[in-house]
């Protein structure tokens, strides 16, 4: 084999200037969506069914939303913040972060209303956002997503669809994988003013959608090989354990004291 | 030529790297072992530039990197571009529409002008026998011929040195014969080499060194297998 | 002890403000190197047994009130600059979210509280630590050095208040701010938190570390884990249940009085007969639950709410800035 010569000159490369911050950047967005799918993982399921987590949870927005009482609304507020203090170190940040981002926007938005002479309007409004986004917050910080998707049962989506949520999410995350090393080869290859960094980029896509349509086929033969015939089956529920009958006897206190706050207006 | 001098990392306050010494000289060929999660391929991320120490010190070819060295693009681009590494998954490394393309996109980056881009595309199509390729996808090809174009578009920017993390993960007998056949050619050729391989044939053929890793994160120890030549 | 607003003149609060500044910066500075990874969550609790002892109002016979602050408690088991910041942190929920104490006022309210008190305790409890190693010996030590910081604290709000009517007053005499003299205010702060809130803040120091020395030893060594504040979590979690005692005292604090009471006011005999023009027409924040009540709801509700607000946002807080902190990994 002959190794040709320019392969072994010494050359002192000085690399010309070029803007490719945007690697980075969709590097480190990939990841931290990639690391939100992974901390999730690690949860293990709590005591409570997430079938109760998510109604209780999504009966007690409708019922903040639907207060005129500030106390209603500051003691949700406190029970919601009494909750976070006790998340573990890794989601606690995760779940006030995202309430202040919702309630940050709201805020942006219900601005012109302190101008227009009712301040009370944006405060209410953004409060009330920063409970329902901490709720919700909380509910992806204690369940692991694959249970919250069975949970949506309840509500009565159909099993199919939750099928290919399920499937959604186990893709988002190999993809992503598959995403975020092919930016980081680009990335050690961007070694000098890239002219066409479209074509790299659409190349990443181009490649995650090919790997895309090959992990679908395999998944086809998978089902197939395992005796899917078209008609998906899903698994047993479980019954209510002591700690829902809790968790739906804490609503119905809480649903009394809105309805006896609603009453005194 | 590589220089790690008491080198710790830890991803989230779990320790990854321990306390690891190497030294790697110009045109020697080091082989790296170790079971899964040993932290090979912590190691490799960080010979790369992609993670930073957290402890002790990176030193390639005289220079330190680190997370402010590598700040500046002019350095990390000249240090990427002097340093080569070819995935374990050659699908991810392959982003061109055309094998041609793919291997022109290292040059066509440095500045190098037409002609001397077309030139070494040339030669590596040749070198790597995959002429008949050139106009082909990438995506599309076999393993085999996947392999050999992820080697090709590294070498056309003509490293210094090689990180190659299984090379002959997934090839068939004859492949990986020629595989070895063709780092031996580069060896010879003074290429500084970093191969993370299980395979004994490769070890046999091209180690210097051997660089046994433990499930505690450190070198266990360091074999030395022939004089450096 | 929380200088309310308009109590102070501008000028004054500025210059209290720009003194604690330096405070707070070298505080941070030594709080970052000082403080690990582990330790960030218990300045947290620490803001927050700060927060929920200064709930608790002890009446003064004569009609006053007063509260413990904790200040020394904290500097006692995380360092003197960790007290400051995490006592300056609950004053900040308090005035912003609460209206207690005044936001103009607030770097006033930060010097006496958070600077004066946890520094000054700190160094009487060191000099009289130092002499015996005893546990009794620490409590003892630091009972005292909580004694001395808050008056040292009720000290220094009665000069602020008792050189206003002496600096800003309107031609003909009548005070623009505080309206009561050196010669009045630091005899009605003194005699209260010489006695019976010096007295509450002795208590509330010293069984509180008798706790936390019993319950989370490794607190007091200095070597914290990640569970050593859940007895600490456990005992606000009671003192929050019992907080409504804290509206059982009535009469405002001396220094404390509305805009609405402040003409009411009778000192040396003699009712103050007018509202200082500062307080009238001076700045006004809107809070979401001001004095801890909500409209129209028994006040015990909404103490009990506000409570548990202010603690958990000082946790969270301190919490947040754990995580951000990077973790000291040992490699051996």
């Amino acid at each position: 084999m002959n190794i040709p010569d320019w392969m072994n000159e010494e050359t002192e490369y000085i690399p010309q200037r070029d803007r490719e911050g945007f690697i980075s950047r969709s590097l480190l967005s990939l990841l931290g969506t990639l690391s939100r799918f992974r901390s999730n993982g690690k949860v293990r399921p709590g005591k409570t069914a997430a079938e109760t987590r998510l109604i209780c949870s999504l009966l007690t927005i409708v019922m903040v939303s639907l207060s005129r009482n500030a106390f209603f609304s500051y003691a949700v507020l406190a029970l919601l913040l009494a909750r976070i203090c006790f998340l573990p170190s890794d989601r606690l940040p995760a779940v006030i972060k995202g309430a202040a981002g919702a309630a940050a926007f709201s805020v942006l938005i219900l601005l012109p209303s302190v101008f227009m002479g009712s301040p009370r309007t944006m405060l209410t409004v953004s409060l009330k956002v920063f409970i329902s986004a901490g709720i919700l917050g909380l509910i992806s910080a204690c369940e692991p997503f694959n249970r919250i998707t069975a949970s949506l049962r309840s509500l009565g989506i159909p099993d199919l669809f939750i099928f290919i949520l399920d499937l959604t999410l186990k893709y988002i995350v190999l993809l992503g994988e598959a995403c975020e090393e092919a930016l980081t080869a680009i990335k050690l290859r961007s070694v000098g003013r890239n002219a066409s960094k479209e074509k790299a980029f659409s190349g990443v896509l181009g490649a995650a959608f090919l790997k895309s349509k090959k992990m679908e086929d395999d998944l086809t033969d998978a089902m197939a090989c395992r005796g899917f015939e078209g008609e998906y089956r899903p698994p047993a529920k479980r019954s209510m354990t002591g700690y829902d009958i809790c968790a739906f006897t804490f609503i119905l206190v809480l649903f009394a004291l809105f309805l006896f706050l609603e009453r005194s207006i | 030529m590589i220089e790690l001098k008491d080198v710790c990392f830890a991803y989230n306050g779990i320790p990854a790297l321990r306390h690891i010494d190497l030294k790697i000289e110009k045109g020697e060929t080091v082989i790296l072992r170790g079971g899964n999660g040993c932290g090979k391929t912590t190691l490799i991320k960080l010979l790369n530039g992609l993670i930073f120490a957290e402890e002790g010190e990176y030193t390639f070819d005289g220079k330190p990197v680190n997370a402010k060295t590598m700040k500046d693009s002019g350095f990390s681009k000249a240090f990427h571009r002097q340093l080569g590494y070819v995935f374990q998954d050659p699908d991810a490394m392959l982003f061109c529409p055309s094998v041609e393309e793919e291997i022109a996109f290292g040059p066509r980056q440095m500045g190098l002008s037409e002609e001397e881009t077309a030139r070494r595309t040339e030669d590596m199509l040749k070198l790597l026998g995959i002429e008949e390729l050139r106009d082909r996808a990438p995506y599309h090809l076999s393993g085999g011929e996947k392999r050999k174009v992820s080697l090709a578009c590294i070498l056309s920017m003509a490293p210094s040195a090689l990180i190659l993390d299984e090379p002959l993960a997934g090839l068939d007998e004859d492949t990986q014969n020629w595989l070895t056949e063709f780092l031996k050619a580069l060896k010879m050729s003074g290429k500084t080499m970093v191969i993370a391989t299980h395979s004994s044939i490769l070890t046999d053929a091209l180690a210097d060194r051997i660089v046994y890793m433990d499930k505690d994160h450190r070198i266990e120890r360091i074999e030395k297998v022939r004089e450096k030549r | 002890m929380h200088i309310p607003e308009n109590y102070l003149s501008p000028s004054t609060c500025a210059v209290m403000t720009a003194a604690m500044v330096p405070v707070w910066v070298n505080a941070a500075k030594k709080v970052k190197t000082e403080i690990s990874k582990e330790k960030m969550p218990l300045l947290g609790i620490g803001a927050a047994f700060s927060f929920i002892g200064m709930m608790f109002n002890v009446p003064l016979p004569g009609g006053t009130t007063g509260h413990a602050v904790g200040g020394t408690l904290i500097a006692v088991l995380l360092g003197p600059h960790a007290a400051c910041l995490a006592v300056s942190i609950a004053l900040l929920i308090q005035a912003l979210l609460f209206g207690d104490g005044g936001i103009l006022a607030f770097g006033a309210n930060c010097f006496n509280m958070a600077f004066l008190l946890p520094y000054a305790g700190y160094a009487v409890y060191g000099l009289l630590n130092r002499k015996s190693s005893s546990e009794k010996g620490r409590l003892a030590a630091a009972a005292l050095g909580s004694y001395a910081g808050i008056n040292a604290a009720a000290l220094a709000a009665a000069i602020e208040f008792g050189i206003q009517p002496m600096l800003f007053h309107t031609a003909d005499g009548q005070a623009l701010y505080c309206p009561y003299g050196l010669n009045v205010s630091i005899p009605a702060m003194m005699a209260g938190h010489l006695t019976l809130f010096g007295l509450a803040e002795v208590v509330f120091t010293t069984a509180v570390l008798a706790f936390v020395t019993r319950t989370s030893p490794d607190i007091v060594k200095g070597r914290p884990t990640e569970r050593s504040g859940r007895p600490m979590l456990i005992l606000l979690a009671l003192l929050i249940a019992v907080v409504p005692l804290g509206l059982l005292a009535e009469g405002t604090a001396w220094g404390e009085w509305g805009t609405d009471e402040i003409a009411e006011v009778v000192s040396g005999g003699e009712v103050l007969g007018y509202t200082p023009a500062g307080m009238e027409s001076g700045f006004e924040l809107s809070t979401i639950m001001p004095d801890y009540t909500v409209a129209g709801l028994p006040d015990a509700a909404g103490y009990i709410v506000s409570a548990v607000i202010g603690t958990a946002i000082c946790v969270i807080a301190f919490r947040l800035i754990s995580s951000g902190m990077k973790q000291k990994t040992n490699y051996n």
